[in-house]
């Protein structure tokens, strides 16, 4: 009776076992969408006799407003695998997305996908030289602690973004024209979902991934922050 | 003086103009070099205006793809969804893009994109290209999107293009947008260089020429504008104009307007400065710039200048030079015996003056001197008078000079010997002052001779006592008759007047007549005169003629001529006549007439032949 008791108890701790490095190994993914950014700052130009207007006189001309390419949502937490979805890169003919972030002591890549040569700078960041990368090329920039960075571009004045480090960076996730986000590949746990515009962040909030099946998450409210 | 103070002027105007040249060829090599940097400013707001120009060119001509119904109609099925349409469709789109393109002609693109409102590329001229690009981040695409005509220079994939991008409107709405892009290159650089004659454009990429034009011989190499690209560049940042490369070439440069500014797109305009040398400050000189000269004083100053020195050169120079060409013409002739001082300035004067003395002395030529047949009267009884002091009718008691010796021979010279240079000839008007003190027994010989009532023997001309041996009365005539038949000894009768060697004629006006008359122990008769001497019989014509050319000298030198008759004068001239010949062992003499310090005198020649 007793020896039959080990082995249910056994049984058990087996089970249970199991079930927690299913539980560690699982990722799931973390969809979501932000609102209340764009939509102000686009209304006016939306409008068809926008351009109209302009060269009238009637309205004055905007600085062309970002279509969330400068949002970027991250999430930090316990983790110390590789950070997972974090690949920048020149598209388009500038950073998108241009908001950018790396764990801190750690090095990111910031590849050319368009048919221009950029040369990124960052300022501020010592160490860093910049370098004309052709189409197809990519530079690494080593990311200390600290930030966050002012990026540019020498040939492309347009190109702009900003560098931010992170010690505890988990997961990087773009943001579309739509406002949605996505974050693939994510060990459930505990994360801070964090909204970066800029040099700023604009949102933040605790998330806990579950095993097994998608966090949704809609609507984060996001700041105006301090345009840049 | 005056000449060379004409010089002084001269230098002095031919210095200042070289000067003003000088001056003037910096002014106009400054003004050339401020120019052609004007110049260049011009070139540079030209290009940037034609630029501009072209680019809107580009944009109208890319109307015609932007309003085709089947590029709207795709752009419009295109946009608002994520991801592009079918191959099929982009395939479709390519090819119509590459035939509207090929209307353009001129404006043909070599980059041609239709863009959705989403900033993907849904078609380019190449239709197998289907790999998904976006152009959304560039401003000229995202300006195209919402509605303005943009352009743009671009490097794309390693070529610089000119951009221009336009909105595609479908249905009221903005539903894409068309850009075009053309290669910088050689054609672009001729149309430009074509609206800035003789001026070289090049395009440059960093440190290469992607295009280039040179606009004529006068214009600039391309290689000469490559080198002047950084010092360019570098004046282009710091805002300034133009900088000189080589040595007569000015280029501005200018960064390309346009995204790929600051990839190192630029363009720069060369010229070639004209050097202005002293030849060509009159190369901008129009005919109505000379019309404009004030010709009377731009000719008649100078020619009044060249006249007045003219005539001050002839004053002070030429009138002298002709003056002493004249005489010495007449001195070769034995027209004259000296040189007119008088009628000479300064220099000349001088050079007179210093000739005249040199003639008196004999200086010259020691051959010719040793040679010379004309001897001066002076020196012919220069072995009868010692000083030249001592006047000619004197009698001189003084020893001869140690010239005279060094320049006489001995006395005793043999015949045939050479003339010794002739003494210096002392004027007759200082022979009462200069002659010096007659010895007593002298002056007692002279007073037994001559005694002549009534009159002082101060006032009388002084004989001095000469280096004729010292004799008595009675030897005196004897030598005379000596001297005169060339040492046939004629006994002279007691009314023949003295006949003294050491005495020719020379200034009959202070010459008593009546105290020589007194003095004359008997005259002796022509007949015997020239029985005595046939070989000279000849000589009274020319006797006459020495005679009548002495009293028209003598009065044209405003002499008295009172007193003097042709007996007394010839007379002397025997005696002299006889003197020479002995003494140069000569069968005749031939006596000129010469002025001598404004007055008359004579000279005799012994004849050879």
């Amino acid at each position: 009776m007793g020896e039959r008791k080990n082995w249910i108890r056994l049984g058990a701790v087996c089970a249970t076992a199991m079930l927690v490095a299913l539980g560690a190994a699982s990722a799931e993914s973390i969809e979501g969408s932000v609102r209340g950014s764009s939509a102000d700052a686009s209304t006016e130009s939306n409008q068809k006799d926008y351009y109209w207007k302009v060269w009238n006189g009637a309205l004055p001309e905007q600085p062309a407003t970002d279509d969330r390419n400068d949002l970027l949502a991250v999430l930090t937490g316990k983790f110390t695998g590789p950070a997972i979805g974090c690949k920048f890169a020149f598209r388009g003919g500038g950073l998108s997305p241009s908001t950018i972030v790396a764990r801190s002591g750690t090095t990111i890549r910031v590849e050319n996908r368009d048919a221009f040569t950029h040369e990124l700078s960052v300022e501020g960041l010592a160490g860093f030289t910049p370098l004309e990368a052709g189409p197809g090329k990519a530079r690494v920039i080593p990311v200390p602690a600290g930030g966050p960075w002012a990026l540019g571009d020498r040939i492309y004045g347009h190109v702009e973004g900003y560098l931010h480090s992170m010690r505890e960076l988990v997961a990087c996730a773009a943001v579309d024209a739509n406002g949605k986000f996505n974050f693939q590949d994510v060990p459930p746990g505990p994360y801070s979902l964090r909204i970066l515009r800029g040099s700023e962040q604009v949102a933040s909030r605790r998330i806990t991934v579950p095993a097994g099946r998608t966090l949704q998450i809609y609507s984060v409210a996001i700041s105006k922050g301090r345009r840049n | 003086m005056l000449s060379r103070l004409w010089y002084l002027i001269l230098a002095l105007a031919v210095g200042g103009t070289l000067a003003g040249a000088f001056l003037n060829k910096s002014a106009a090599s400054r003004e050339a070099e401020f120019q052609l940097e004007e110049q260049l400013r011009r070139d540079h707001v030209e290009a940037e205006l034609w630029q501009r120009l072209d680019a809107r060119l580009r944009l109208d001509a890319l109307a015609s793809i932007a309003v085709d119904s089947e590029v709207r109609q795709t752009l419009r099925s295109s946009s608002g969804h994520a991801g592009t349409p079918g191959s099929s469709t982009r395939k479709r789109l390519s090819q119509k893009l590459d035939s509207l393109n090929g209307k353009l002609e001129e404006g043909k693109g070599d980059l041609v994109f239709a863009i959705d409102t989403e900033g993907e590329v849904v078609a380019t001229l190449d239709k197998n290209d289907l790999d998904s690009v976006e152009l959304d981040k560039m401003p000229l695409v995202r300006d195209a999107l919402r509605g303005f005509m943009r352009d743009d220079v671009w490097v794309y994939n390693g070529k610089v293009y000119r951009m221009a991008a336009r909105p595609v409107f479908d249905g009221g709405r903005y539903v894409g947008a068309v850009v075009h892009g053309m290669a910088i290159g050689d054609g672009l650089a001729k149309r430009l260089a074509a609206k800035l004659p003789n001026a070289t454009v090049v395009f440059f990429f960093r440190d290469d020429l992607i295009a280039s034009h040179v606009g004529g011989a006068k214009a600039p190499s391309s290689a000469e504008l490559k080198s002047g690209l950084a010092p360019a560049l570098a004046k282009m940042e710091n805002g300034e104009g133009s900088v000189v490369v080589g040595e007569r070439t000015r280029v501005i440069a200018a960064r390309i307007r346009g995204e790929a500014a600051d990839a190192g797109v630029g363009y720069i305009i060369g010229r070639r400065g004209s050097t202005v040398g002293l030849g060509g400050l009159f190369a901008n000189t129009f005919k109505e710039d000379v019309a404009s000269l004030p010709w009377l004083l731009v000719i008649g100053l100078p020619l009044l200048l060249l006249v007045l020195g003219l005539a001050l050169l002839y004053v002070e120079h030429d009138k002298g030079v002709v003056i002493l060409r004249k005489t010495s013409e007449s001195l070769s002739k034995a027209e004259l015996d000296s040189l007119p001082a008088g009628q000479l300035r300064r220099h000349y004067r001088k050079i007179a003056e210093n000739l005249n003395t040199a003639l008196r002395a004999g200086v010259g030529f020691k051959e010719g001197a040793a040679k010379r047949s004309s001897v001066d009267l002076d020196h012919i009884l220069s072995s009868t008078r010692d000083s030249a002091n001592a006047g000619y009718f004197g009698v001189s008691t003084e020893a001869p000079t140690a010239k005279q010796v060094a320049l006489e021979p001995a006395p005793s010279s043999k015949p045939g010997e050479k003339t010794p240079p002739m003494a210096p000839i002392v004027s007759a008007d200082a022979i009462p002052t200069a002659r010096p003190a007659d010895s007593p027994a002298a002056e007692s010989r002279t007073l037994a001779t001559t005694a002549r009532p009534g009159r002082s023997p101060s006032s009388r001309p002084k004989r001095s006592p000469s280096s004729w041996p010292n004799r008595s009365t009675s030897s005196r005539q004897a030598v005379a008759a000596t001297v005169r038949h060339g040492g046939e000894p004629v006994v002279s009768e007691v009314n023949d007047p003295p006949t003294r060697p050491n005495a020719i004629v020379d200034s009959y006006s202070e010459y008593d007549d009546e105290a020589e008359q007194s003095t004359q122990v008997k005259h002796v008769p022509q007949e015997l005169i020239e029985a005595s001497a046939p070989a000279v019989q000849g000589d009274e014509g020319h006797f006459r003629e020495v005679f009548e050319k002495f009293i028209a000298t003598q009065q044209e030198c405003g002499a008295s001529v009172a007193g003097l008759t042709f007996d007394k004068f010839v007379r002397k001239l025997h005696a002299a006549r006889d003197q020479v010949m002995k003494r140069h062992n000569a069968p005749s003499v031939r006596f000129t007439v010469y002025v001598k310090e404004g007055r008359a005198a004579l000279k005799a020649s012994p004849v050879k032949q």
